[in-house]
């Protein structure tokens, strides 16, 4: 009994470090900001209780957290959409054992070792008109030299969302390379016993059986995103104009540049919850997702092994 | 760590050990706690930013990276050369961290001895409204600052009776440099460093004609824009117009000019025109003002804008391989005379939580002497100080020296964009120049929108 008790103790003891540290990283930060969120507050004053006067300045009129928000989701899914496209289908050339597949992973997996400060200001360069690399390489295909990418409103949300792509696609590559190396070999043999070509190898069995960790992997290149704050300011400070000033852009602006602490941290609510009900759509789905994963997996190393069975037969 | 009897099935092991292990467990833990502790306040103590060891007083000071920074070590070494007691550590802050961001580093448990502010960063707004700044009236009346700064700069820096900042130095802008050159091969000839708008375009047009671009701006950087519009704004109002949008923040004065009045909307125009007729480089929006200023250190542009620090950059680290000279942005009204834009925006302030105060003052008190002006002057700045004698600005060289020149036959003007409070001032308006040139707005919007602002302004 005493033992019980004792242990319990221990075992409370022994969590303390870790509560202390989630209510002082994570849960007094979350509350603060909430907290100046209702506040008017530059910074060095005190805070003065406003009520909820900053959400309705940033929803109104005059207020652009919409229109911010829906360029952050766009900047989202066009990079979020690119990594998984690419990273997967690397990660399958790879797992296929291409040539080289050990000097391309690692090449591949280069431009996330570098600082995201860094890539961008090389990308920035790469961009320039008449002296950026991406315009000698269109010129020299006759597609003209002077493209300002990043000053054009339109272009420069694609352009960083490019190099986004360029830089976090090792990444969801490395992790897809780990799930694809996961499935059992003899589905695939099996598979190619049965006739099926390379391509519906990997839409029937490869993909479907990576399904949860592609979920993951999107979803944490969804909050990557939605929080790609360093690359953005490398690259454009959220110009031309407003044309790349994603949420965390923004909330910079107002703010260390504006000083309106209180504005920003009501806008840093609107995109913290946001962010937690994307979480939680891709959560469920990912169980879900796992969970039809494994009977799918079994399903198909049951056909598998009677392939096998059947091949074995056959040659008897 | 766990031991057999902690993994062994409940019961079986002798309840006096297992509790007597555990107390013994629970005191090393916390007698781990109280260590770990106690050497992460040794080692704050050691983090803390001013110290004093053997005598010796560590003052930090905080200036700007680039030239300021520069400057800052030839002051440095003037103050450390007449104080063998003190030494100089310069924290040097980005020009975005020196403003709003510099706030929470002023108010901070480890603020520098000296803090940098830029009188338009926000950063000395919000210091001197909740009272986090120390006096500093007694330097200024002891260096007797208001005659050498003069009485437009003093009253910008006096509140209610008393002064807060010392100044470090002085910047005109714009001045819009040009390669001597690529003016010769194109044939353009300049006259007492000014141009009308026919003659800019025609300029313009004779430089992309001989390979060159027109006019290097940093669209990306901060405020480069937005002295693109102080320019151009002051010969598109009439000095009354312009002393009027000067001031008409305040309530108590009238606003006599609106900014949808034609001087805005004509000045927001010609900028718009400039980008419409390739006056600027290609990609100016994407390139910041070091980008644009590497291009024309680099030959490719006959035309960069930059203010009295540029030549310290050209002739430093860039290297120019050229002979440059000014002019200044044309003027659009032919009547009257472009000025210089003079602005004393570089001030030091004194953190009410600075760790030597002292020493700090009298390090302050250096930097409003002649002596201290004499060494900003040998770093490559502007000295504030307008009476210092020829002799101790050999150092800034000719260009600016011309530029001094000009504005002594000329006079100045006051720098719009800076002097009117944040909310309606760089910060708001380059974002607003950026859409406008990127064809995302019009200029009747940007207007409507600066005179939406002005009215919330004075509305308080």
């Amino acid at each position: 009994m005493l033992r019980t008790h004792l242990r319990r103790r221990l075992m409370v003891i022994g969590t303390l470090p870790a509560v202390a540290g989630i209510v002082l990283l994570v849960a007094y930060p979350v509350v603060r900001t909430v907290y100046l969120s209702l506040t008017s507050w530059d910074g060095a004053s005190a805070p003065k209780f406003i009520g909820t006067t900053n959400f309705r300045d940033i929803t109104g009129q005059g207020g652009d957290l919409w229109a911010t928000v829906l360029r952050t989701v766009r900047f989202s899914l066009v990079a979020t959409i690119g990594v998984m496209v690419i990273g997967t289908l690397l990660a399958a050339a790879l797992s296929a054992g291409i040539p080289g597949a050990r000097f391309f992973r690692v090449v591949w997996f280069l431009p996330m070792v570098v600082p995201v400060s860094v890539s961008g200001v090389y990308w920035v360069n790469a961009f320039q008109p008449t002296t950026g690399l991406s315009n000698y390489l269109l010129g020299k295909v006759g597609l003209g030299t002077t493209h300002a990418w990043l000053a054009d409103p339109h272009a420069a949300l694609y352009v960083t969302s490019f190099v986004w792509v360029w830089i976090s696609t090792g990444f969801a590559m490395i992790i897809m390379l780990g799930a694809m190396n996961g499935v059992p070999v003899e589905i695939y043999e099996a598979a190619e016993m049965d006739g099926c070509s390379v391509l519906r190898r990997f839409f029937s069995i490869t993909l479907p059986l990576v399904r949860p960790t592609l979920a993951t992997v999107a979803l944490l290149e969804i909050i990557f995103t939605f929080n790609g704050f360093t690359l953005i300011w490398a690259m454009t400070q959220g110009g031309p104009g407003t044309s790349t000033q994603i949420l965390p852009v923004e909330v910079y602006r107002q703010a260390f540049i504006n000083g309106n602490y209180g504005a920003a941290s009501a806008q840093a609510v609107v995109g913290g919850v946001l962010l937690l009900l994307v979480s939680v759509v891709m959560t469920r789905f990912i169980r879900s997702s796992s969970g039809s994963g494994r009977a799918r997996a079994g399903l198909i190393r049951g056909r598998a092994n009677r392939s096998a069975l059947a091949v074995g037969q056959g040659a008897k | 760590m766990t031991s057999e009897s902690d993994c062994a099935v409940p019961g079986t092991a002798p309840a006096t050990r297992t509790h007597s292990w555990g107390r013994r467990t629970v005191r090393r833990g916390l007698a781990a706690t109280a260590v770990a502790l106690a050497l992460a306040s040794v080692l704050a103590a050691c983090g803390t930013k001013s110290s004093s060891s053997g005598g010796t007083v560590t003052l930090h000071v905080q200036t700007l990276t680039g030239p300021q920074a520069q400057d800052m070590q030839v002051m440095a070494q003037a103050y450390e050369a007449s104080h063998p007691k003190v030494k100089i550590q310069i924290d040097a802050l980005a020009d975005v961290a020196s403003k709003m961001p510099n706030v929470a580093v002023l108010n901070g448990s480890n603020p520098p001895d000296v803090g940098f502010v830029q009188y338009d960063g926000g950063a000395y707004a919000a210091e001197l409204t909740n009272n986090k700044l120390t006096p500093l009236t007694d330097i200024w009346q002891s260096n007797n600052l208001a005659k050498h700064y003069g009485p437009s700069v003093t009253k910008q820096y006096t509140v209610n009776g008393s002064q807060y900042a010392v100044l470090w130095d002085t910047v005109y802008i714009a001045p819009m440099y040009y390669n001597v050159d690529a003016f010769a091969k194109a044939g353009i000839t300049v006259t007492n460093h000014r141009m009308t708008l026919p003659q800019f375009y025609d300029a313009v047009s004779k430089l992309k004609a001989n390979g060159y671009q027109g006019l290097g701006v940093g669209g990306n950087t901060s405020y480069h824009l937005g002295h693109l519009v102080d320019m151009l704004l002051q010969t598109a109002a009439s000095p009354a117009q312009y002393d009027n949008l000067l001031t008409n923040w305040q309530s108590s004065v009238p606003d006599t000019v609106k900014y949808t009045d034609p001087a805005f909307v004509n000045t927001l125009q010609t900028m718009k025109d400039f980008q419409s007729n390739g006056v600027f480089q290609s990609g100016m929006l994407s390139q910041d003002y070091t980008q644009a200023e590497a291009l024309f250190a680099a030959g490719k542009l006959g035309m960069f804008m930059g203010g009295t620090w540029t030549p310290s950059e050209l002739n430093g680290s860039l290297k120019v391989p050229f002979k440059y000279d000014f002019i200044l942005p044309p003027t659009l009204n032919p009547a009257q005379t472009a000025k210089f834009e003079g602005v004393a925006t570089d001030a030091f302030v004194l953190p009410l939580k600075s760790k030597h105060p002292t020493e700090a003052k009298d390090f302050l008190k250096f930097v409003g002497s002649a002596q201290g002006q004499t060494a900003v002057a040998k770093g490559g700045l502007l000295p504030i100080f307008a009476d210092l004698p020829a002799s101790d600005l050999t150092t800034i060289g000719p260009v600016v020296s011309s530029i001094l020149q000009d504005v002594k036959a000329n006079g100045s003007a006051g720098l719009w964009d800076s002097l009117i409070p944040n909310t309606i001032g760089q910060p708001f308006g380059v974002p607003k120049y950026q859409a406008l040139l990127s064809g995302q707005t019009s200029v009747q919007q940007v207007a409507s929108e600066f005179q939406t602002e002005l009215d919330k302004l004075r509305a308080g």
